[in-house]
């Protein structure tokens, strides 16, 4: 026993305001060790000090506050237990606890990658950008948590992939991590497989994986999805969503279309440019709006970048239809030809023609939080002095509200060609629209391919 | 006092410390203090009458009113002080940093009456340096450092270390 | 020092601390006055902050026994408590002596207790500061109900504990001082504002006390002053209506209407302006607006546009107002319009064009004054002023005879302004106002397209004839034509204008090749001559009706210049359009009275080729003279007729008919003054034959122009329902005349037979290219 042992600590004997006050200042970890240093600061420290524990969370991550009130009032609404049910203790052991167990390669909580993943997606949901005093830098503690995950986590990329989990991998053991082609991946599944949801949309908002860019049957696996005739069509608007009217996104395809196109649009994208993905490009309102065009929720206005890839005519036909046989075609060694980069300069448009354009009318459900926005444009391939070749389209809310959904209709010399349906994933004024091309009168065998276009102040180079 | 012109009493007012020392400072210094500024407000402060401060006394109130002095000239602290995280950097300026450099008797009695008097962003520097002397400590060194007595037993210790473990740094 | 406060309590005995702090916050409540000493507000102050601070973090029961959502637990409720006591029992007694005062004393007495409270409050939200910072704060955080800083406490304790159970006599004493002051008294204004401002105290928002509303004063202030207020213009209104003339009232509410205006700056909160004059419009404007409307048309009778103009402000104030005036308005002025025209109808079918059209202006004249001074100019009466000067000068009884009467003697009356003679007068400001007011009747005529068929016929013949008075007059007439109905409309009539000035140039230019090009002796014996080449599109010329053969002197002159014009312009036909030309002949054979000077006559070229038979001999033949120069029975025998009139010639036997078997001489005494003398006389019949082919080709334009619309309709949308194609038809050449839908489907019909058009399912139209 110490000989101090009679004076008491002038820190514990504050009043519980200036203690709190003083332990605001701490972050989780330096609290916790605070609260093991007796038991009346152990009780002091305890979970239910929602004050203390919401300032040791605020140390770690944004306040969610900041993107809750950026959603939509639908998105708003299906929140609303959430933000009531919020508890700062829980919240913050939870995103730790799941950080911990992926650094540590836990095997047992990584059993039930579900749990690990949706607190990583909830953690990119409720992230959102704020100015850090006295400097015009905007940042996101919750993408720099996850971006530092992904640099101090060992072997991170099986996060994306290994925990694509489904019945046929199920079977494999989960260390077994020798082989970079191991078919443990959503992308290296190939199509009928069900693959949750959340996996394919974490997928997509962390972006490309060395694993998949390697693997010759994640290629195969995201074409077999892409090029086949049969997972979009007329109920889907011929885009990446359910095939069902109901509007809602079909994660799979998207994540095949994303594998694909962030790999092409990485190998043909000019030096200068680079290609914008990643958790940073995945949070709503990243972009700012343009203050002097009214009602541009979605940022239509700009120019945007992008490409898009086909499959050899006969190679669709054969693969679609052999599809069918016994022996099905894979499509991993069937390089696709990819298109020039193609620069889109579009404006805002009120025109009464656009709005009763038959092309751009849809029968499947949108988010009316916001109206749907009409814009017209042109795009210019790399070959300059060809004529511009004219595009116009809308933009809409996904059912939910938390997606964008986009169309072009390109048209060429007057005549109305190729139909793009895309979804932005990250939400309103984020990164990359991704989707499916299509030619816009959908004859039966047509072709289609995957496109992807992205915002152009994300390409460049000034972006960081 | 009541032959002080008029001018002087305007710009000064005295202090009277618990310790009844008297002392005088000029009104603009004073007012840092939230509390004798809504005094003065209500009271008017025109009558040269000290102020007494029974909760402070001469050593601490000097030792105050030196931050006011280099602080006179600080914007008034805004209303809401949002809880967010960037504003609860523990940084602290070079001139407080130096200025907080006393012994810890010192540092809880500075702490005490700035709480007491109402100035906030000395309060705030105050705590600041005290979580200061917390962060990256073990259990055991901020015991040693406050003075806290270890009340666990081995076992409990033990398993409440192992209950923390999640919110250690990475 | 004089406090007489004990010395400060022990820090954690509650009921010393509340004991010690009630005697101060009770002088501070009853007491301020009498001054308060440094050393009592710091004991106060320091009781506060001992007691709440008198608890460690870490000892007792600060976290273990708290609930587990917030942070740990704060001491201060006690003191929050025993406050909310104090100020409810020390309000009770306010609330009771209230009960002595009515009327005004009430009201002084209700602010006098409001200052001094509002005043304390403020003191008592310093002194309990430590409180609001942690204690209160940290409730509210939580998001506890019904905790308030110590400011918002003592308006809550008031508004619970002393507005609920006085605010009724309060208000009744405002309001019986507004009416005071309505019945022309003098009141104490301040009285009110002070009230007004405190039911704006009141105001908290109970989610955010932050934030304040107005929902306390608009339910207790601003709804009994409305009803009040209402209350008391509908009992003024009644018995000022029923004693005075409708005249008078308006005078009354306007004036009414400005004082509430102005009563609200003075002691009212701006929020209530909207809502009290349209409390007061209902009263002194909606409730009444019967009577007004029908005082409307006798003022209108009268032309009293000051009324007017009071009741036009009036009755735009209330919604809908208006409207029922707009249309007695309309039909006012239409009344007027057709009453004007029948008055001058009575001159019958030969009506002037000039006093027709002046006595349209006249109605018109008079009501766009009034709709500018009473009606402020107001489009919607601009609107009705326009539809009813387009009935008028429409469909009345001039146009009975046919539709296109007036845009007819419109063209008419411009063409006797744009001629030699009338302009003469008229200098140019004048005539560029005369233009202006023709164009403000034009504006109305529905058939555009007749006034432009009769209008080029005028403007060639001007041109023909050179009796346009002035090129400025003549352009700046098309440019306001242009500006009315677009470049289509007057394309011909510039054309015709630069046919002109091509063929000024072209005759000089012929000038010089004769000079050139024709021997000296040649050109002795030629005839002067100039020419008009007009352009065959563009001039609402004909060809003549009659064959003739042109004298051999003229064949002679017209041959070389066509030499000179075909040199020039290879390919080109002329065709000459005799009836047009004219001529002047020297009578040799005799002297203008009093002169040796021998007369000129002026001739049309026929009348010229009647004229040169007489050079062979003194006496020809009427069938000699249908031999020579092939002329019609039709235009010979009037052209005689002038000769015989004006004596040149002498039929033989006298009086005899223009036929075969009659002979005419040479009257070689021909008597005259004039050294010229004007025989090209226009022939009446002619004229009326001009009137009758201009309404006939009249109707073939329409059908081209219905025609192309539909075409041009048709080849933008490809695919259109019969009905919609009608309607847009319709829509396209209204501003040239309005057409008649059996007519549209007629030229449908034609253009489905042309295969420019064909049927498709369902009532649907399609294009083919």
């Amino acid at each position: 026993m110490s000989p101090l042992l009679t004076a008491p600590s002038r820190l514990l004997e504050l009043t519980p305001e200036l203690l709190e006050l003083v332990l605001s200042f701490l972050n989780p970890c330096d609290l916790t060790r605070f609260g093991q240093t007796c038991r009346s600061a152990n009780a002091f420290i305890h979970p239910g000090n929602q004050v203390l524990w919401k300032s040791a969370f605020l140390h770690v991550f944004d306040n969610p506050k900041g993107a809750w009130e950026l959603l939509q009032p639908t998105a708003r609404a299906a929140n609303r237990t959430r933000e009531s049910e919020w508890d700062w203790f829980h919240e913050v052991h939870r995103r730790c606890t799941a950080l911990n167990a992926v650094c540590d390669g836990d095997a047992v909580a990584l059993s039930n990658p579900e749990d690990i993943i949706t607190t990583f997606l909830d953690i990119l949901e409720s992230a959102s950008y704020s100015n850090v005093i006295g400097s015009k830098a905007r940042i996101s503690l919750n993408v720099d948590f996850l971006e530092n995950l992904f640099r101090i986590a060992p072997r991170p990329e099986r996060i994306v992939h290994d925990y694509h989990r489904d019945i046929d991998s199920q079977s494999l053991p989960l260390e077994f991590m020798t082989d970079s082609n191991r078919p443990l991946t959503r992308s290296m599944l190939g199509r009928r497989s069900l693959v949750p949801d959340w996996a394919s949309r974490f997928h997509i908002f962390y972006g490309s994986t060395k694993r998949e860019d390697d693997s010759t049957r994640a290629k195969s696996s995201a074409r077999a999805l892409v090029y086949d005739w049969s997972i979009t069509g007329a109920d889907a608007d011929y885009g990446p969503f359910k095939n069902d009217k109901s509007g809602a996104v079909n994660w799979q395809v998207l994540e095949a279309i994303t594998s694909l196109m962030l790999r092409i649009f990485d190998t043909t994208c000019p030096a200068g440019l680079q290609t914008p993905h990643g958790f940073r490009h995945s949070i709503p309102f990243s972009l700012p709006s343009d203050p002097f065009v009214k009602d541009d929720w979605a940022g239509v206005t700009g120019t945007f970048v992008g490409t898009y890839a086909f499959l050899d005519y006969r190679a669709l036909v054969h693969y679609n239809f052999a599809n069918h046989l016994e022996y099905p075609m894979d499509l991993g060694q069937y390089e696709e030809a990819c298109g020039d980069i193609m620069r889109l300069k579009l404006k805002l448009s009120n025109a009464e023609d656009l709005r009763n354009d038959n092309r751009l009318q849809t029968k499947m459900p949108y988010c009316a939080d916001l109206p749907t926005i009409y814009f017209t444009g042109s795009s210019n391939g790399r070959p300059i002095g060809r004529p511009s070749i004219l595009v116009r389209g809308s933009a809409s809310l996904v059912p939910g509200g938390r997606q964008v959904r986009w169309r072009f209709i390109i048209s060429y010399a007057g005549q109305d060609q190729w139909q793009l349906e895309g979804v932005q994933p990250g939400g309103i004024r984020s990164g990359g629209i991704y989707g499916l091309w299509s030619h816009v009168e959908h004859e039966e065998h047509g072709p289609v391919g995957p496109f992807c276009y992205f915002p152009y102040d994300v390409c460049a180079p000034a972006q960081k | 006092m009541a032959s002080s012109s008029a001018t002087e009493a305007k710009n000064f007012v005295m202090l009277t410390t618990s310790d009844n020392a008297d002392i005088k400072v000029e009104r603009e210094v004073a007012e840092r203090s939230i509390l004798i500024k809504n005094l003065l407000e209500d009271l008017g402060g025109e009558s040269g009458e000290a102020i007494p401060i029974p909760n402070v006394n001469e050593a601490v109130m000097k030792k105050v009113l030196e931050w006011c002095e280099q602080h006179r000239k600080d914007p008034p602290a805004s209303q809401d002080d949002d809880s967010d995280s960037r504003k609860k950097s523990t940084d602290i300026d070079e001139w407080d940093q130096k200025f907080m450099q006393v012994d810890q008797e010192m540092l809880f009695e500075i702490i005490l009456a700035a709480n007491y008097l109402d100035i906030k962003a000395l309060l705030d520097v105050g705590c600041k340096t005290v979580a200061n002397m917390i962060k990256g400590k073990s259990p055991d060194e901020i015991r040693k450092t406050f003075n806290i007595q270890n009340d666990f037993t081995p076992e409990e210790e033990d398993q409440i270390r192992r209950e923390n473990e999640w919110a250690e740094d990475r | 020092m004089s406090s007489g406060m004990p010395p400060v309590p022990a820090k954690d005995d509650v009921k010393a601390t509340w004991t010690y702090l009630e005697a101060g916050v009770e002088k501070i409540m009853t007491d301020l006055r009498g001054g308060m000493d440094m050393k009592t507000y710091m004991g106060l102050y320091t009781a506060i902050h001992n007691f709440c601070t008198a608890q460690k973090a870490v000892a007792g029961t600060s976290f273990s026994s708290h609930n587990n959502r917030g942070g740990a637990h704060l001491l201060g409720e006690d003191l929050y408590q025993h406050l909310i006591e104090y100020l409810k029992a020390h309000l009770q007694g306010v609330q009771a002596r209230s009960k002595d005062h009515v009327d005004e004393a009430l009201l002084i007495f209700y602010i006098k207790e409001w200052n001094r409270y509002t005043t304390a409050g403020q003191y008592n939200n310093h002194l309990f500061r430590y409180l609001n910072r942690h204690w209160v704060k940290r409730e509210m955080d939580e998001g506890k109900k019904n905790i308030y800083d110590i400011y918002t406490l003592h308006l809550v304790r008031w508004k619970e504990d002393m507005f609920t159970g006085t605010q009724e006599s309060v208000m009744r004493s405002v309001l019986k001082l507004v009416e005071k002051q309505r019945n022309g008294e003098t009141i104490e204004q301040s009285h009110i504002k002070s009230v007004v401002d405190s039911f704006v105290s009141l105001g908290l928002d109970e989610s955010d006390s932050s934030k304040s509303t107005l929902d306390v004063y608009k339910e207790f202030f601003e709804k009994p002053f409305l009803a009040a207020t209402g209350e008391y213009y509908n009992n003024e209104s009644k018995q000022f209506l029923a004693e005075n003339s409708v005249v008078e009232y308006m005078k009354k509410a306007e004036a009414r209407l400005d004082e509430e205006k102005e009563r609200v700056p003075l002691y009212l909160l701006n929020e209530i302006m909207s809502p009290l004059m349209r409390c007061c419009e209902e009263a002194l404007i909606t409730a009444h607006s019967q009577a007004l409307r029908e005082e409307f048309q006798i003022l209108l009778d009268h032309d009293k546009q000051e009324d007017l103009g009071r009741m036009y402000k009036l009755l735009a104030r209330i919604p809908e107002g208006l409207d029922p005036l707009r249309n007695r308005f309309e039909t006012h002025v239409r009344k007027a319009g057709l009453a004007a025209v029948e008055k001058v109808a009575q001159e019958g079918d030969t009506i002037e064009p000039k006093v027709y059209v002046e006595a349209l202006l006249e109605v018109h004249t008079q009501y766009q004054d009034l709709v500018n001074r009473a009606f402020n100019g107001e489009s919607e009466f601009v609107r009705s002023l326009d539809n009813a000067c387009r009935e008028f000068v429409n469909r009345n009884k001039i146009c009975k005879s046919g539709s296109n009467k007036s845009p007819e003697l419109l063209a008419k009356y411009t063409d006797t302004l744009l001629k030699k003679s009338t302009a003469k007068m008229t200098e140019e400001d004048d005539m560029e106002k005369l233009l202006t007011q023709i164009m403000t009747v034009f504006k109305y005529i529905e058939d555009k397209d007749v006034f432009q068929k009769f209008y080029s016929r005028m403007l060639a013949k001007r041109l023909v004839q050179t009796t346009s008075a002035s090129d400025d007059a003549e352009t700046s007439m098309i440019s306001k034509l242009k500006e009315a109905c677009g470049f289509e409309y007057t394309n011909k009539l510039q054309r015709m204008f630069q046919d002109m000035q091509i063929s000024k140039d072209l005759n000089t230019s012929y000038k010089e090749w004769c000079q050139t090009n024709i021997g000296d002796d040649d050109l002795k014996g030629m005839i002067d001559s100039t020419y008009h080449i007009l352009g065959t599109g563009f001039w609402p010329l004909n060809a003549p009706t009659t064959p003739f053969t042109p004298p051999q002197v003229i064949v002679k002159t017209y041959e070389r210049f066509a030499m000179f014009y075909n040199n020039k312009h290879q390919g080109r036909k002329l065709s000459w359009l005799w009836q047009l030309c004219k001529g002047e002949m020297k009578a040799n054979y005799c002297k203008v009275s009093g002169s040796k000077v021998s007369p000129t006559f002026q001739v049309s070229t026929y009348q010229m080729a009647v004229l040169l038979l007489f050079n062979d001999s003194d006496t020809v033949e009427y069938d000699e003279m249908v031999e020579g120069t092939k002329l019609g029975k039709e235009t010979l025998d009037p052209s005689i007729g002038v000769f015989i009139k004006a004596k040149v010639l002498l039929a033989q036997p006298e009086g005899a008919k223009p036929e075969s078997g009659t002979s005419y001489k040479l009257n070689l005494g021909f008597k005259t003054k004039k050294i010229k003398v004007n025989l090209n006389i226009g022939i009446k019949s002619e004229q009326k034959q001009e009137v009758e082919d201009t309404h006939k080709t009249i109707e073939e334009d329409r059908k081209l122009l219905m025609q192309s619309a539909i075409v041009r309709i048709m080849k933008s949308r490809k695919k259109m329902k019969h009905q919609q194609l009608v309607s847009e038809t319709i829509q396209q050449i209204k501003n040239r005349f309005m057409p008649r839908v059996p007519d549209i489907k007629k030229c449908i019909d034609i253009l489905l037979e042309k295969e420019y058009l064909e049927r498709l399912e369902g009532d649907e139209l399609g294009y083919l290219a």
